[in-house]
């Protein structure tokens, strides 16, 4: 075992958005995790990923807690990254009244998102942009 | 992911025999509960289960205690041995629990398995929170003090990934699954809005019935003639009831509050011996699916799988005579409904929107009030829930007495994301 978390934050730290992928079954875990949960294989290695999204579920976020506050309001996005994996984020480029963005969603153009990194309080976090 | 459900069968058949919930209001300031600390709570539930289920609490041969944040609001840990003593149980084996709103039904598993595998006969699952308040360190647990709401969502926050900060998000996943049910089925966001707004409507028809419902004391009709409105809907469209996200509104969320719920399940062997043929329902199935909070739709998949197969349920549309939503946001209704199949996809809508499932409908969900009219006392809301199903199905219900048998229940919690838990029950 090594310290997956400490590493995920240094690689993004580095600029680079990387995941745990099963040698045995090829699944990619993004954010990483130690044991597959496709086919509980246990030798994993890291790879950078595409960084490409697709979005599931919008949520337009009025009041996060206190440590999330300075980006409030935010959308956040519930979104698949194209190596398969569930990874939530905020929504960086979406803004505006929440009647035209439920429109934006409803005719999928808010469907192809992109991950960045976004620099923060002593840590690095992917964050999406709608393409 | 390997969502295949293994079909596991109880080695000994298990029935709840009583059940109990304290009205769920706020200890400040509910003349019912006033001045009441989580000891009184849980007391006055169990002894209600305990009268309930015609014994006493010699009877009782372990139990399980489920607390969300002992901790944040009870300064306390380990509050199995606190309460124990409280609840006549002292020196009895007894475990505290935790899964987040769920809890309740967690315990209510482990109290079931433990019976099942003989280490009990009759066992008690109890859950109390008390979250409009918090304690004050080093005075005792009756002198409390404001909690600011700010500070009580961060603390339930605790219940959502650290390591990779997914807690950014829950505060308004109130829109994320309602928006993406709208997209599907082709709602508009004013479609959206009825059929919100309807959901409430629903739940506090029912609470201002129950008598346990104590905070819901107006109709929305009544509060809409008091603001010199037409109908109940004007008033849940208006002002007194704003958006806070693009869909959710202030009424659509749970009321938090304080309660407790408790629940004695008994060996089926015994039922006979007891008497207690006419308080018996069976736990037929559970199934429970632990994951981080971004896993929602998996997480649904996996605990109604389980449950099913345990419970012999294949077509839930016809099997099951009741459904209780964990609707602490209020878009559950019928993303969770749908997801077990009580209705078609598409279908929850137009049975919420035409009134059917409310109380007094056709295919019904919770009669308590839901977590929007009853309110939401977090770990003991799921015991209160099963509770009350339980009440139904043996047509005890009074004035929100459901208009036709309810042979079958389906109660589904979640628990701040990660624990998603259904539980079964059949009429014995």
């Amino acid at each position: 075992m090594t310290a997956i978390t400490k590493q995920w934050y240094d690689y993004l730290e580095e600029g680079r958005l990387m995941g745990l992928k099963c040698k045995k079954c090829g699944a990619v875990h993004f954010p990483p995790f130690p044991i597959c949960r496709e086919c509980s294989g246990t030798d994993m290695e890291w790879v950078e990923i595409s960084g490409e999204g697709h979005l599931d579920e919008i949520a337009l976020v009025t009041a996060p807690d206190q440590w999330f506050e300075q980006y409030a309001p935010y959308y956040y996005a519930y979104a698949h990254v194209a190596e398969g994996s569930v990874f939530e984020s905020m929504l960086v480029n979406v803004e505006g009244d929440p009647a035209d963005v439920y429109e934006q969603f409803l005719a999928g153009k808010l469907d192809h998102l992109k991950l960045e990194i976004q620099k923060r309080d002593g840590y690095s976090y992917p964050v999406y942009r709608c393409v | 992911m390997n969502n295949t459900a293994k079909r596991w069968t109880l080695s000994r058949g298990v029935s709840i025999v009583g059940v109990g919930y304290t009205p769920f209001g706020l200890i400040g300031k509910s003349p019912e509960i006033k001045d009441f600390t989580e000891r009184e709570l849980v007391s006055m539930a169990f002894m209600e289960a305990l009268q309930d289920a015609r014994l006493e609490a010699k009877d009782v041969d372990a139990f399980f205690v489920a607390q969300y944040m002992a901790e944040t609001l009870s300064s306390s840990n380990s509050v199995a041995g606190l309460y124990a003593d409280w609840m006549g149980l002292r020196l009895k084996p007894g475990f505290h629990m935790e899964g987040a709103c769920c809890s309740s039904t967690l315990t209510l598993r482990n109290a079931v398995q433990m019976v099942a595998s003989s280490t009990a006969d009759i066992a008690l699952s109890c859950a109390v929170e008390t979250t409009s308040s918090s304690p004050v360190p080093g005075k005792p647990a009756h002198i409390r003090e404001q909690m600011p709401t700010d500070v009580l969502w961060e603390k339930t926050m605790y219940g959502c990934d650290h390591g990779y900060l997914y807690w950014a998000g829950t505060p308004t996943s109130f829109d994320g699954c309602a928006l993406n049910y709208a997209k599907r089925h082709g709602l508009t966001l004013e479609q959206l809005d009825d059929v919100l707004n309807m959901s409430a409507y629903n739940n506090r028809r029912a609470g201002v019935l129950n008598p346990k419902a104590v905070m819901a004391t107006k109709t929305f009709e009544e509060e809409a003639a008091e603001h010199g409105m037409k109908s109940g809907m004007d008033f849940l469209r208006s002002d007194f009831n704003p958006k806070f996200s693009v869909s959710a509104r202030f009424l659509h969320c749970a009321a938090t509050c304080d309660g407790a719920s408790a629940i004695i399940v008994m060996a089926d062997d015994l039922v006979k011996k007891y008497g207690l043929e006419d308080r018996a329902v069976k736990v037929a199935g559970f199934g429970t699916a632990a994951a981080t909070s971004a896993s929602q739709p998996e997480q649904y998949e996996s605990a109604i799988k389980q449950a099913y197969a345990m419970a012999g349920i294949t077509v839930p549309r016809h099997e099951l005579d009741y459904f209780s939503p964990h609707d602490c946001l209020i878009a559950r209704q019928f993303t969770q409904s749908e997801a077990a199949g009580f209705f078609d996809p598409g279908e929850a809508w137009k049975y919420i929107l035409e009134g059917r499932t409310a109380f007094d409908g056709d295919r019904i969900f919770h009669t308590s009030g839901g977590r929007s009219s009853m309110g939401h006392a977090w770990a003991a809301s799921a015991g209160a829930e099963v509770a009350e199903a339980v009440i139904q199905m043996r047509g005890e219900a009074g004035a929100r007495q459901a208009n036709h048998p309810i042979n079958s229940a389906m109660i589904m919690n979640e628990g701040a994301g990660p624990n998603v838990n259904v539980t079964i029950l059949k009429k014995a």
